[in-house]
């Protein structure tokens, strides 16, 4: 037995590489920034000049506030924030001049935000290491170290600009509550998470059905009525937290309906711009093989006449591909729900282990990857940040379990390289090359001998697609600017396929 | 149950990770950070007409691109020395001729003669950004690792750790790669002399630290106690006569290659070396944390007494203190005593010397981090100081995130240090106020307007308080230095 005081404090082992990421972040902030700065500072200067009423309605800007309600309200918290130390940067009509301290303190906001991250983090390691005492101090830091230290994250929220790591700490928190045992904790943080992002729909479902299995398990029920009961309670909780969280646009339909045509928007087509690497992209890019190869056997029909426009990275085509059908909506998201089905088979199969507050995480996490995946490969117009989701509920299944490592890999990688394209400067561009090996150096030991040369393989194809390609293309064929991004994300759509099978594999095991 | 078996995946990979694994991510790691740290602003971005120090470094390379040698250091149509004008030694000039030519095979426009002044472009910065840290990677990475599986024992965790925070070392990261100069090959090439030195191997140490010299003139710093270590260890040598004879010979022919374009007659080479001596230019530059800036609100010296009379004091102030280090290494020449001597030497010739630049702390600093595992306080303190020192500069050139970044980086590597002993790290009342009075002195430099009468006063604040640490410090020194010559064993 070790002797209580000999054992390091958890808090003293993560706090230095807080250091480390937060240092990190700090040097981000000259980097390269997108429009989405702007959009973001926008909706600040917006929620804090204008009453409730008018965050929806207000069009005098090109970007309109299209997120749920409580970001809103996060965007008010942190403009009333910001005003203290900078009141330009709230005003509506001082929009057009940034200066350097306005860039300073958004990116500041940012990295305020994703020191919730680290906390949900240090949640989860307190229980890992009440439960699992074999854990070394090492291992911990590690541990931390692969939640904190992710350059895909960096890249979309210190780089590009968004808030994704405080979603992400969000959905930790109600992983933590559901490990926990906490139904009303759980559900609550799960609506919180809709409210934040209305993307998190997708796993509303596979929610209220982990939470009703929990419970079901929980009181050693068999029969199906007291299931279906449980399953009403959770829903009505749940419904009730989210009609308190937009009830000041509840009273009015109007409202109401602005809301639902800002925050799900299905005239914006399939495709965004640069296609994320998902199951589209495959599709698309066989569309081009395929109208390529008819154009040169049948030089006369009318697909030689019509040009494929699916490459040109353009936001709102309703039909994108050529000769292949095109999906509606529906289509998209029945695809998303067939692929979701067998997460709901896992935790239903399960349902003994998730008492334990350390197998109940591997399982709801697995559930959870199957249900990102899932939404990210099929979605109805996917944005590539939404790759980030699967691979932080991987990297909590990899502290778990040593077979999701090769998936991690993969996946890490994908993320890295499909945002590439968002991310201009070239020494910007040299840093991500950086980072998209760094996967690589990090998880090559930790794997079996007959994954590393695939992987290593990987690693090459992806600088390849990143760096040679676009140079290639530049130089000799300049007709052809999206093509580079069109391969690097077919390629990606591949890999992020073949992990999504695997994972629909394991659960059947 | 829990399956002990499954557990802890992703940790095994990094902890199973052979030394060279290791060698190879610390590499990388090292890179990244230096990369991130080019992404902050130069000095002098968008500011014409004179712009900055990356201006003047690019200037070097179109001028020494298109010029021959002999037009360097003088004045011609082509060559206005008002603008930019050469002011290091050949062998920098020389290096800039190297980076010039490589910069011109990936962007002709970069260093094109006249047309190229002022020049801001996305492939001008990163080519130069990217020069930097690639000599960084050839010279200085290479000399940091060597001398650091020298200091310490264990090959293993500890080498690495001490290879890291002296490659991330803040002053020199922010100057070389935020700040834009070239530090960074200069202080290799005195380090691969010391390396040389431990190794006996005295026709190389010559060597390098002559060409240390001749890439920028501020090696001199180390001078006094290059010498006395070297003559040191040369006496136990056997056959040291024929030793010597080699060192001056290398010495001789190394200095007549280097400069040989300015030989031919007596007017070109004194010109050279006005340019590189620049006696009149005055005893210090902006504000420096050392002994004569902060005399000068209550003494201005330069109007007592005639400036060969302040060269003559500054040189007398400086070799006096140098002496206790000087004797050190004359009885005592160990690793430990070279590494001590080399920062406090050039820490005496950063307080006491002529024509000192708030940036020529960065010597002191960064060979005090190869001190790291001897006095962690120390060298902690140190290089955070410093790099306070150099504050002012930093909220000229918008490098503020830089700055933090780069503080929050240090108290990451001194918390995971190996070998840690808690007692090191102990809060004493001394420290806090310390800490406290820097904390203000931040606050005033970023947010207090300064009062008409006396605009610069909160920098003079800044700069008189990291002259007491300093001096505090060199007292350290100094026993340290006596402690040390005095121990028997070795």
């Amino acid at each position: 037995m070790k002797s209580v005081d000999c054992v390091t404090p958890l808090f003293s082992l993560c706090v230095p590489w807080l250091f480390l990421s937060l240092s990190i972040q700090c040097l981000l902030i000259p980097s390269y920034k997108s429009t989405d700065m702007d959009v973001h500072r926008y909706w600040k200067a917006l929620t804090y000049s204008y009453p409730i009423q008018k965050w929806y309605t207000d069009t005098t800007s090109q970007w309109t506030l299209d997120y749920p309600p409580l970001f809103a309200w996060l965007e008010w918290f942190l403009a009333h924030l910001v005003a203290v130390v900078d009141k330009h940067l709230v005003q509506l009509d001082q929009l057009e001049s940034t200066t350097l301290v306005d860039i300073w303190v958004m990116r500041s906001t940012v990295i305020l935000c994703d020191l919730f991250l680290a906390h949900a983090g240090y949640l989860h390691l307190s229980v890992f290491r009440k439960h699992l005492s074999a854990l070394s101090d090492a291992q911990l830091s590690m541990m931390f170290c692969s939640l904190i230290l992710q350059p895909s994250l960096w890249m979309v929220d210190h780089i590009h600009f968004q808030y994704n790591g405080f979603l992400i700490a969000c959905l930790f928190y109600a992983s933590y509550y559901y490990r926990m045992g906490q139904s009303t904790l759980f559900l609550l943080s799960i609506a919180i998470l809709v409210l934040l992002k209305q993307t998190f729909f997708y796993i509303v479902p596979i929610s209220l059905f982990a939470i009703t299995c929990q419970r079901y398990a929980q009181y050693h029920e068999t029969s199906w009525r007291s299931f279906i009961s449980l399953w009403i309670q959770s829903s009505l909780l749940f419904i009730l937290f989210l009609s308190i969280g937009i009830f000041p646009w509840l009273y009015d339909w109007q409202q109401l309906k602005i809301l639902q045509s800002r925050l799900f928007p299905f005239d914006r087509g399939l495709l965004h711009a640069y296609w994320p690497p998902h199951f589209w992209a495959v599709y698309g890019c066989l569309d081009q093989l395929l109208s390529k190869l008819t154009k040169i056997l049948f030089p006369h029909s009318w697909i030689a006449s019509s040009r494929n426009i699916s490459s040109r990275g353009l936001i709102g085509i309703m039909k994108p591909f050529l000769l292949l059908p095109n999906p509606s909506p529906w289509i998209c998201h029945a695809m998303v729900v067939l692929g979701m089905l067998p997460s709901f088979y896992d935790l239903w199969k399960s349902r003994r282990m998730l008492l334990h507050p350390i197998h109940s995480m591997e399982v709801w996490m697995r559930a959870l990857t199957i249900v990102f995946l899932s939404s990210f490969l099929f979605g109805w117009h996917v944005h590539e940040k939404a790759i980030l989701m699967p691979q932080f509920c991987m990297i909590v299944l990899c502290w778990m379990n040593s077979d999701w490592l090769v998936g991690l890999g993969w996946i890490s990688t994908v993320a890295t390289s499909c945002m590439f394209p968002l991310i201009f400067g070239c020494l910007e561009r040299i840093v991500i090359m950086v980072w998209i090996i760094y996967p690589m150096a990090l998880l090559y030991s930790g794997m079996e001998n007959r994954f590393r040369i695939f992987f290593f393989f990987h690693e090459i194809c992806t600088l390849g697609w990143v760096i040679g390609l676009p140079w290639i293309v530049q130089r000799w064929l300049p007709h052809y600017a999206f093509l580079p991004w069109m391969m690097l994300s077919g390629y990606g759509g591949m890999i992020t396929c073949g992990v999504f099978y695997k994972v629909i594999m394991s659960t059947f095991d | 149950m829990v399956d002990k078996e499954r557990s802890q995946a992703i940790t095994r990979s990094c902890l199973d990770a052979s030394y060279k694994q290791k060698l190879l991510l610390a590499f990388g790691f090292v890179v990244l950070i230096r990369l991130l740290v080019s992404l902050s602003p130069y000095s002098g971005q968008a500011t014409p007409p004179l712009y900055g120090d990356l201006e003047a470094q690019r200037h070097w390379m179109e001028i020494t691109v298109s010029l021959p040698p002999a037009d360097w250091y003088r004045q011609t149509p082509d060559n206005d020395l008002q603008y930019w004008g050469i002011d290091y030694p050949p062998l920098s000039a020389y290096y800039s001729w190297v980076c010039g030519k490589t910069i011109e095979f990936f962007d002709r426009d970069v260093v094109k003669l006249h047309v190229s002044q002022g020049i801001e472009t996305e492939s001008s910065k990163c080519l130069l950004r990217l020069s930097v840290i690639l000599s960084d990677v050839i010279f200085l990475l290479p000399a940091c690792l060597q001398l650091c599986l020298k200091v310490s024992v264990n090959r293993n965790n500890e080498a690495l750790w001490l290879f890291i925070t002296t490659t991330v070392e803040p002053c020199l990261l922010l100057i070389d790669h935020g700040h834009f100069q070239y530090n960074g090959v200069s202080i290799a090439l005195v380090l691969w002399s010391a390396i040389s030195l431990l190794n006996y191997n005295f026709v190389w140490a010559c060597l390098f630290y002559i060409c240390s010299i001749h890439f920028k003139q501020t090696s001199l710093y180390f001078s006094l106690c290059f010498a006395s270590y070297f003559f040191s260890r040369l006496k136990t040598q056997q056959r040291w006569k024929l030793k010597l004879l080699q060192c001056a010979i290398v010495t001789i022919l190394l200095f007549v290659i280097i400069w040989w374009p300015w030989l031919k007659d007596w007017k070109s080479f004194s010109q050279a070396l006005a340019r590189i001596f620049p006696v009149s230019r005055g005893l210090y530059e902006d504000k420096v944390a050392n002994f004569w800036c902060t005399l000068s609100p209550f003494v201005k010296m330069h109007r007592l007494l005639h400036s060969s009379t302040i060269l003559l004091i500054c040189s007398l102030l400086t070799t006096i203190t140098c002496l206790p280090f000087v004797l050190m290494n004359w009885k005592q020449p160990t690793v430990t005593s070279l590494l001590v001597s080399f920062t406090s030497t050039s820490l005496c010739f950063y307080l006491f010397s002529y024509q000192v630049h708030e940036k020529q702390i960065i010597l002191p600093v960064f060979i005090s981090q190869f001190l790291s595992f001897d006095f962690p306080w120390l060298s902690f303190g140190f290089s955070m100081i410093g790099l306070t020192s150099m504050f002012p500069l930093f909220i000229r050139e918008n490098l503020h995130p830089g700055y933090i970044g780069c503080c929050f980086l240090q108290i990451w590597l001194r918390s995971i240090m190996p070998r840690r002993n808690v007692n090191q790290f102990k809060c004493t009342f001394t420290k806090l106020l310390y800490f406290a009075l820097f904390v203000v002195l931040h606050l005033l430099l970023l947010y207090a307007k300064p009062p008409i009468r006396f605009p610069h006063i909160f920098i003079l604040m800044t700069t008189s308080a990291c002259f007491v640490y300093f001096v505090s410090l060199l007292a350290f020194l100094i026993r340290i230095s006596i402690e040390l010559s005095n121990c028997k064993s070795d």
